[in-house]
């Protein structure tokens, strides 16, 4: 199997970029759509972002100069992305998070999955009232287990700014735990 | 030692990974948070593979049929914008020197250059003069439009 950084430079010094291109996407894809619908719950908004995201790759793989590994540069790319959303929605309020609990209770209930029980609700809630940062940084390090350091990379912060942003969000919930 | 500090790495970041999960985990438990996760997961089989063909089509068609960046259309126009002022300025000046030729009446015309005008159009020496009235002080074109005028409906009678 081909490693990222082979398929990068074949992309780089190939006129047929479509093949390193695809093995990529392919390999990455459900990461980058998981993590983006993580962020905004719904699922024909993480896939628009998602496609945006891999259209970024596809235009500015070119000029990745491979400092950091390419899941490290395509996650920023994909929080940059979601971000800039995330805040256009909230600027023409459509940022709605009882849409978003219908959203999960919908595909909750579309699976094999048991009932949304009372704590699905309190912790889907506690994640959507997050602030946009703090939300991302939890679902890495929580769900997709990445490291500090990788996350203050996608994240454009210090290692210590991502430990705080991670710890605040687990204070934030522990809070809205205890209020709801 | 190096290789004792290599492997010794991971292990220090997974406590601290497994630190970090446990206070969630405390708050929230473990089953719902996998089933937040499951929940996120949720799609059809073949969902990817039709995001990756739409993602691939898309690119294709984008190289194919070149679409104008926000960039481009800027510079476009800004292109149409100059055009229309030329055009704008061109149609400006136009009118201002048929204005300024329609206000010549018929007295600044030199006797000369109405002696020319009559013997290289003789349809102008067939009109009805003593039916045709003018004023000494019409423009030069409404003059033209009179003469015109009084021409067509002799050939008429």
């Amino acid at each position: 199997m081909q490693s990222d950084q082979a398929l990068i430079i074949e992309f780089q010094a190939s006129s047929n970029k479509e093949a390193p291109y695809t093995i990529l996407l392919k390999r990455h894809q459900q990461k980058v759509y998981y993590q983006i619908k993580r962020m905004v719950s719904n699922h024909m908004d993480a896939d628009d972002i998602a496609q945006q995201v891999w259209i970024k790759v596809w235009n500015k793989l070119d000029g990745f100069k491979m400092e950091s590994e390419f899941t490290t540069w395509i996650f920023r790319i994909a929080y940059n992305e979601t971000i800039n959303f995330l805040q256009k929605q909230q600027k023409i309020g459509d940022h709605n998070v009882s849409d978003e609990l219908i959203d999960y209770e919908q595909a909750a209930s579309s699976t094999d999955h048991p009932k949304s029980s009372q704590i699905q609700i309190t912790l889907d809630t506690a994640i959507q009232q997050l602030p946009e940062k703090q939300r991302f940084v939890f679902m890495l390090r929580y769900f997709e287990e990445m490291n500090y350091e990788k996350i203050a990379s996608i994240t454009g912060t210090t290692v210590g700014g991502a430990k705080a942003n991670y710890h605040q969000a687990i204070k934030k919930m522990e809070e809205f735990v205890k209020h709801a | 030692m190096e290789g004792q500090n290599n492997t010794m790495q991971p292990i220090d970041n997974d406590i601290t990974l497994n630190e970090d999960k446990a206070q969630v985990e405390a708050l929230f438990g473990k089953k719902a948070l996998t089933h937040f996760e499951e929940a996120q997961q949720a799609t059809s089989d073949a969902f990817f593979d039709i995001q990756a063909a739409q993602i691939l089509a898309g690119l294709k068609k984008k190289g194919k049929a070149k679409i104008y960046t926000i960039g481009s259309f800027r510079q476009l126009a800004i292109a149409a914008s100059f055009i229309i002022f030329i055009a704008a300025t061109y149609i400006f000046i136009q009118s201002k020197k048929q204005d300024a030729m329609a206000k010549v009446t018929i007295e600044e015309i030199p006797t000369e250059e109405i002696d020319n005008y009559l013997v290289s159009n003789d349809w102008v020496n067939e009109l009805d003069w003593e039916n045709t009235t003018l004023k000494e002080d019409l423009p030069i074109d409404a003059w033209n439009n009179a003469l015109i005028k009084d021409s067509n409906k002799n050939e008429k009678n």
